[in-house]
């Protein structure tokens, strides 16, 4: 057995290196088909599949509050009740993210932080590789100023001195003990590499309806996630009957972190996933169609062999061997592909648009994956030529001509449904990429409401301060925003707590002056923008009425606010608002009532393709003092500056004006609107072109296939046409046969992808924008481009065909 | 041979030379011959005599090196590619050793096929065919394919196909080869039958039995006409 599979084996290779352009031929298709599959699938399992860097990772849940049929941050106190009351988590904590600026013998930097809470590291399991985690007194509310660091931190900014550990660092201004270093692996939330005691003692903190922390949860052992979930909603019933105010309507919901951080994701990675496998089938029916060729010139050979007395079984071992070397060859050139493809990954990834990327890889289950993809891929395109040329009768094999045609008709048809196939999968990647490119155009052509050439940006971090200390920290901010404006090609120049398209938000319910006061869990809730005056000179954002902020409105005026169109039409229809007051709870619960003063067109904040949300704008100058001492250091600061020529010019002289403000507070980003406008298509953009460069790998691919099919269907009927000719066919006449015959297969093909790209329609729709997953143009230019490529690939062989002398009609094999 | 202006087919010193590389193949060396219409005619020899090199030029499939070609006193030589398609068309039947019937059309769009090069309303065309089935006796098998067909009924359909066109010859290229006698002479008995009607034949054969259902035949050796005969009744010419 083992020698006649040795045997097989040599005989394969030999037959390969007989044929070197056939064989290169295919395994290239295979490589690109295999390789393309690893790329991807090393995505999938580095973001999909990948056990989270915990003990038992599928014990850690992710716990949030659900309100109004969506779901977000937790209040301390409903936190604290849930720790308190239930019995299925071993720990639980909570957490909130931010950013510091360290500082120290070094260029200053900005290190994302978190705030956690006791049992937050337990949550995870982590373990320090220097040093300890915090006491149970660093927990307690006055306790010493201490942090752990990221392992990265530590070797990358202190060189990895083991005598760090109990020294002080500056962080924000204050002095921090290190007590420990964790890995960098283990980092939760992934971007932070600062860890400090959450000590929960915040006004923000005691209040209920304040809902601002991330929480997560470790089961106990044998406790599953339904068990967890039922009893905390027996949990959140009590806590609504118990503080109705706040709690109405109100529910924890409770999902394994895993599924919580890529569940986002997964859909798109589906559809990638499904599209690159379709290009590996496209690949697949090509080598299929090279064998199925090549099965009818081995006809003869097929024919001694099983007249010398092999069996069927026998000639199709044979075959399959030669297969899955040829499978094996195209695995192991498309792993290097592959290998290739990941290491450039990282840089055609848009930033922030993947969890876990640093995970991506070519390890044990990749290369399982691209075992198995080989394997699959050896059986899907060797088994069907293989069992048709292995039916071959003896006698008439040897003969001339004879038993030819017969395998010759079922050969024919499994081409042609290759073909068909083939150009089927290539419709429906097309129609894929074609809807996600008319989506990216579609949010192009998005006006996001603010002109955003000639705005350069800037961020900062304001160090932590007492509310004492924010009047002169607001100063400095006014003052380093005057000498930007300053600026030699600057225009103007104002401050933003976040910006337009930044991701991020704040809002608040609000009460609107001469409607019956809700209770707050039914209140409207409403973005609140913080900015300073000239932001809306900066953005070009038109006032449809009223006025805009001013120096004067400060924390010593009265309050003022900017509403968006859509708010004012929300709540006043035709009314004009100006001059009407809207109120936001403060932290003490108590309504802080403002006056409506102007009305500003509407601005898509969040995206060009989400909806426009009701705004209220309040002037930077008046957001409470207790507020920003709290929020310091977590909330940036945004410098927004119109600039006469590229914003670009002013990136060297942004940092030193800040400098000269504050020499150890670093500019932790300098970029123009333009570039983030771009980024906040990024994830569109990748989509398009990833989905664009397979639909048209795999239209190259069908193209390819379409003119293998023809040109060996003129080959095997050279004859006919010579017949045809003989019997007065012009040369135009065969032209059109041949046209005809291969349109009329990838006709049928394009009508099955279209079929198929209206039945998968939806796995796309909720990545669609200004577009139908059913889009007629798309699907004509589709079946166009598709048409064009059958016709080229068709018109060689045609042509071809077209030129056959009439005189082989004489010639009798 | 003496000729006149009533010759359907006349060639004078007909030569076809081939070149592979260097060496210089006379396929056919001063061919003259004439064949007046309602004639049947065997062309006879050994193989590699350039008996089928003859029917291609006579059937226009492929030119002569030297001497004159005339197909109803028209000179052929100077044809473009797309006249002599039309000649080939509608005045050439072409009945080939192989049958030549295309395996994905039936009986009925075989015969048809010539018929559809000549741009025919599809009402005339199918009064021709069934008219020409019916003709050869295979009416009855017009929707089946040509595998589904013996050896003689396929002859006989690629007959019908030849003589669709109402061609003023037919050129039948070993049209017994790949039958059994039996068939063979069924096929024979068919041309005759043909012939007596009026068709003008031209047979390539190297099977003397069979040549001899002819009223002439013109012996080939190497490239030339060495002897022709004539049948019983017929006056016999040494070339």
């Amino acid at each position: 057995m083992w020698q006649a599979m040795a045997q097989d084996l040599r005989y394969a290779a030999r037959t390969l290196l007989k044929n070197p352009g056939f064989s290169l031929v295919a395994v290239l298709m295979l490589a690109l088909g295999i390789g393309a599959n690893t790329a991807i699938f090393s995505i999938v399992n580095a973001v999909l599949l990948r056990p989270l860097p915990y003990p038992n990772p599928d014990r850690i849940v992710v716990l949030h509050e659900t309100s109004r049929g969506g779901w977000g941050s937790v209040s301390a106190p409903n936190y604290l009740d849930w720790k308190a009351q239930s019995s299925s988590f071993d720990s639980m904590a909570v957490y909130r993210v931010g950013g510091l600026n360290l500082t120290g013998k070094f260029a200053p930097q900005r290190v994302e932080s978190a705030e956690v809470s006791e049992g937050f590291f337990e949550a995870f399991g982590m373990q320090p590789v220097a040093g300890r985690l915090f006491t149970d007194q660093e927990w307690k509310p006055g306790g010493p100023d201490v942090a752990v660091i990221a392992e990265g931190t530590w070797r990358g900014v202190f060189g990895g001195d083991p005598g760090l550990i109990g020294k002080p660092v500056e962080l924000s201004g204050v002095l921090y003990t290190v007590v420990g270093v964790v890995p960098e692996s283990d980092a939760y939330p992934s971007t932070a590499r600062v860890w400090l005691p959450n000590h929960l003692d915040s006004p923000f903190a005691r209040n209920r309806d304040t809902h601002f922390l991330g929480c997560v949860g470790r089961l106990k052992a044998g406790v599953g996630v339904e068990q967890a979930r039922a009893e905390l909603a027996t949990i959140a019933q009590r806590l609504q009957k118990q503080y109705p105010e706040t709690n109405r309507g109100r529910g924890i919901r409770v999902t394994p972190m895993l599924e919580q951080r890529v569940a986002y994701i997964r859909p798109a990675l589906v559809v990638l996933l499904a599209a690159v496998g379709f290009v590996l089938l496209i690949a697949c029916a090509n080598v299929a169609n090279l064998l199925l060729a090549r099965a009818i010139g081995r006809h003869r050979e097929m024919a001694v062999r099983a007249a010398l007395g092999a069996g069927r079984r026998r000639i199709v071992r044979q075959l399959l061997t030669e297969n899955g070397l040829l499978a094996l060859l195209g695995a192991a050139a498309g792993l290097a592909l592959a290998e290739a493809a990941v290491a450039g990954l990282p840089a055609i990834i848009p930033r922030g648009m993947l969890p876990r990327t640093g995970g991506i890889t070519i390890d044990a289950r990749v290369l399982a994956f691209t075992l198995l993809a080989g394997t699959l891929t050896a059986l899907l395109f060797g088994l069907a030529p293989a069992i048709a040329a292995a039916r071959v009768d003896p006698y008439a094999g040897m003969q001339l001509g004879g038993g030819r045609a017969t395998q010759s008709k079922l050969l024919a048809r499994m081409r042609h449904a290759l073909m068909v196939t083939e150009v089927a999968l290539a419709t429906l990647l097309l129609v894929g990429g074609g809807l996600l490119i008319r989506t990216l155009g579609a949010l192009l052509h998005v006006n996001p409401g603010f002109d955003a050439a000639h705005v350069q940006t800037a961020e900062i971090y304001l160090p932590k301060m007492t509310p004492a200390e924010v009047p002169k920290n607001l100063d400095r901010v006014d003052q380093i925003t005057a000498r930007l404006a300053q600026l030699p090609g600057a225009e103007a120049a104002s401050t933003a707590a976040l910006l337009p398209l930044s991701g991020y938000n704040i809002n608040s319910d609000v009460q609107i002056e001469g409607r019956p006061v809700e209770d707050v869990t039914q209140r409207p809730m409403v973005e609140m923008r913080f900015i300073g005056p000239q932001f809306f000179r900066v953005f070009q954002i038109p006032l449809v009425q009223g006025r805009e902020f001013e120096a004067q409105d400060n924390d010593r005026s009265h309050l003022v606010t900017v509403i968006n169109r859509h708010m004012a039409r929300h709540f006043w229809g035709e009314e004009s608002p100006i001059g009407r007051h809207i109120a936001f709870t403060n932290v003490n619960n108590t309504p802080e009532w403002m006056e409506v003063v102007g009305v500003c067109n509407d601005v898509h904040t969040f995206g060009l393709g989400d909806d426009v949300r009701d705004e209220a704008y309040i002037p930077f100058r008046q957001q409470r003092a207790e507020d920003i001492s709290y929020l310091s250091g977590e909330i940036p600061v945004e410098f927004v500056i119109r600039t006469k020529g590229a914003p670009e010019a002013l990136t060297s002289a942004i940092p030193e004006v800040v400098k000269a403000e504050d020499a150890s507070m670093p500019v932790s980003r300098i970029e123009s609107m333009s570039a983030l406008l771009d980024d906040s298509l990024a994830r569109q953009r990748f989509a398009a072109r990833l989905l664009g460069a397979f639909g048209i790998l795999a239209l190259l691919l069908a193209g390819v296939g379409i003119y293998a099919v023809m040109a060996y269907l003129v080959t095997e009927r050279t004859h006919e046409m010579g017949v045809r000719m003989a019997l007065g066919a012009e040369p135009g006449d065969v032209l059109r046969l041949v046209l005809s015959t291969g349109m009329r297969l990838a006709l049928v093909g394009v009508f099955a992808g279209l079929s198929g790209a209206l039945a998968a329609g939806r796995l796309l729709a909720n990545q669609l924008f200004g577009v139908t997953a059913t889009d007629p143009a798309t699907f004509a230019c589709v079946a166009g481009a598709l048409a064009m490529t059958a016709a080229l690939a068709c018109a060689i062989p045609a042509s071809r065909a077209a030129r056959v002398a009439p005189l082989v009609a004489l010639r009798y094999e | 041979m003496a000729t006149d202006g009533t010759a359907l087919i006349h060639l004078d010193g007909v030569t076809k030379v081939f070149y592979t590389d260097e060496i210089e193949t006379h396929a056919l060396s001063g061919i003259h011959l004439e064949i007046r219409p309602g004639e049947y005619i065997a062309i006879a020899g050994p193989s590699g005599c350039g008996k089928s090199t003859l029917l291609s030029i006579l059937g226009l499939l492929d030119s002569p090196s030297g001497g004159e070609y005339r197909l109803k006193t028209q000179p052929v030589a100077q044809l473009s590619l797309s006249e002599r398609t039309r000649i080939r068309n509608r005045e050439i039947g072409f009945i080939f050793q192989a049958f030549n019937l295309i395996g994905d059309l039936n009986v009925y769009e075989n015969v048809e096929l010539p018929l559809t090069y000549r741009g025919m309303s599809s009402a005339e065309r199918r009064k021709r065919v069934q008219e020409v089935l019916e003709r050869v006796g295979m009416a009855h098998r017009m929707k089946h394919y040509p595998s589904q067909l013996s050896g003689g009924q396929q002859q006989r359909v690629a007959v019908a196909r030849a003589l669709v066109g109402q061609p003023a010859i037919l050129l039948a290229d070993e049209p017994t080869g790949n039958l059994d006698s039996k068939n063979g002479e069924a096929v024979m008995e068919l041309l005759n039958q043909l012939h007596h009607e009026g068709a003008t034949i031209c047979m390539v054969t190297h099977d003397t039995r069979y040549a001899g259902c002819a009223e002439r035949t013109v012996h080939l050796f190497d490239g030339r006409v060495v002897e022709e005969t004539a049948a019983a009744g017929q006056q016999a010419v040494q070339a």
